[in-house]
């Protein structure tokens, strides 16, 4: 048992490490408009498929490492983080019983959560993104949804 | 952990996060917090900044003898005509020292101090037009230093750590430069749009004599840049009759991404900055002693 949560842990601080070394890591300029939201990605699935062990502190926490990372006002992310695993958390019964696609769709909506409420922060900054593209990281988040659970679940239960 | 425990934590973080918002924008408290905290993250940064720096150094050292011997060539070739700009640089900066002597002015530019920075090769927000440099506080590196590479005027240091600091970018929404048109010596205002080519020069008026090509250096007068350095070329000037202003776009001289190198300066006329915001403080100090005056007298 203890080794099954040991390996849990480990599955998990490896997918997060994982999903900061993608979102810094570098793209052509034009391709960085659809780069998945990869940490809200990770997060929501651990937020889903453990009962509360990864939950708003974590997000929250991470969120202040990205928005480190990533040069936006401290807080940003960390709050829109801790919202969106929020929401998970409540949802998590229904989420687990919907097949792929149907939680694809929530993420989507989820993700347009998420960057509308960015999109917010930043406009109350004066610093609104410029570009209507900003709008399309949403669609590959959504896109990449299925495959993220897909690896991440057979990570967790340890199969190769 | 759920129903009314997980509502009230999750309530905390969101007060948390406003609160870190709030003094991250407004106030200044929060910038050793930001140092402190990216310095943890900084070996991530160098991590992901490791491949790029490998598949550098792979194809430098697979270049054949025969590339390497063309390049020193052409390289030769450029250094030649360097030197023989600088003998004119050097003869003119003397003629100009000379007709100052005559007008009885003191210099305004000597050759500032300069580090070479590597940018690593992370990505920042999308809407945020910044790069990380691998110079932090331990070489000086200080908030709102300007940031030059070998063809014009990159942005200015915005947050510093130890190993690495964050440089805006020109075309980040929230930069402005002054600058001068070398043409005419008109003076104006260069913004950002927040795209990764995008320069605005604002506030021209319709009537003024702007065209297309025309070369523009930083002016040096908000005292952050230095003087004189080129910033971009106007490429489009639209006469909008609805609008106030013209429209101009600019594109920026320096290539603001996929650069590798960077140059940071250190401005020699620092002393002078500080004099004249001296005066500017002992300036304000008379005015509202004056207004503080005209207020007794009134009352």
């Amino acid at each position: 048992m203890r080794k099954l949560a040991r390996h849990t842990n480990f599955a998990i601080i490896l997918s997060l490490l994982l999903a900061i070394v993608f979102t810094i890591m570098p793209l052509p300029s034009w391709a960085t408009w659809f780069r998945p939201l990869w940490v809200l990605l990770v997060l929501c699935y651990w937020a889903m498929a453990l009962d509360g062990q990864v939950g708003v502190g974590w997000a929250w926490l991470l969120g202040l490492l990205l928005d480190i990372l990533q040069g936006s006002v401290m807080g940003e992310h960390a709050l829109v983080l801790s919202c969106c695993v929020y929401l998970v958390c409540k949802l998590r019964r229904q989420l687990r019983l919907n097949p792929l696609w149907q939680q694809a769709v929530v993420i989507f909506i989820l993700c347009l959560f998420y960057q509308a409420t960015v999109y917010l922060i930043q406009g109350m900054l004066g610093q609104a993104p410029a570009s209507g593209l900003y709008w399309f990281a949403m669609f590959t988040s959504a896109l990449v949804w299925p495959w993220i659970f897909i690896l991440l679940r057979d990570l967790r239960r340890g199969r190769n | 952990m759920r129903g009314p425990m997980l509502g009230i934590r999750t309530i905390l973080f969101l007060l948390l996060s406003l609160l870190l918002m709030l003094l991250d924008h407004n106030t200044p408290y929060l910038s050793k917090v930001r140092a402190v905290l990216s310095d943890v993250v900084s070996p991530l940064q160098y991590v992901v900044n490791w491949p790029v720096d490998v598949v550098d150094w792979v194809s430098t050292s697979v270049t054949t003898h025969s590339r390497l011997l063309e390049e020193n060539t052409s390289l030769r070739a450029e250094q030649v005509l360097l030197n023989a700009r600088m003998e004119k640089l050097l003869s003119l900066q003397h003629e100009n020292h000379q007709l100052r002597a005559l007008l009885d002015s003191t210099p305004q530019t000597k050759t500032a101090r300069m580090l070479v920075a590597q940018v690593l090769a992370v990505d920042s927000a999308t809407y945020l037009q910044q790069i990380v440099i691998n110079r932090g506080s331990s070489n000086q590196v200080f908030v709102g230093q300007p940031v030059i590479d070998a063809s014009g005027v990159v942005g200015q240091v915005v947050s510093v750590s130890n190993l690495t600091s964050r440089v805006m970018l020109l075309t980040d929404s929230q930069s402005s430069i002054p600058v001068q048109d070398t043409r005419n010596t008109l003076r104006g205002i260069v913004n950002g749009d927040g795209l990764y080519d995008g320069l605005r020069l604002v506030h021209v008026p319709m009537t003024t004599d702007v065209k297309v090509g025309d070369n523009l250096i930083s002016s040096g007068l908000g005292l952050r840049y230095p003087m004189g350095y080129p910033v971009g070329t106007i490429t489009r000037v639209s006469h909008d009759s609805s609008q106030t202003f013209l429209t101009i776009t600019v594109q920026p001289a320096s290539r603001l991404v996929n650069n590798r190198l960077v140059l940071l300066v250190w401005p020699s006329e620092q002393k002078t900055i500080k004099s004249a915001r001296q005066q500017l403080a002992v300036l304000q100090q008379l005015s509202s002693q004056r207004k503080q005056m005209t207020g007794s007298l009134n009352a």
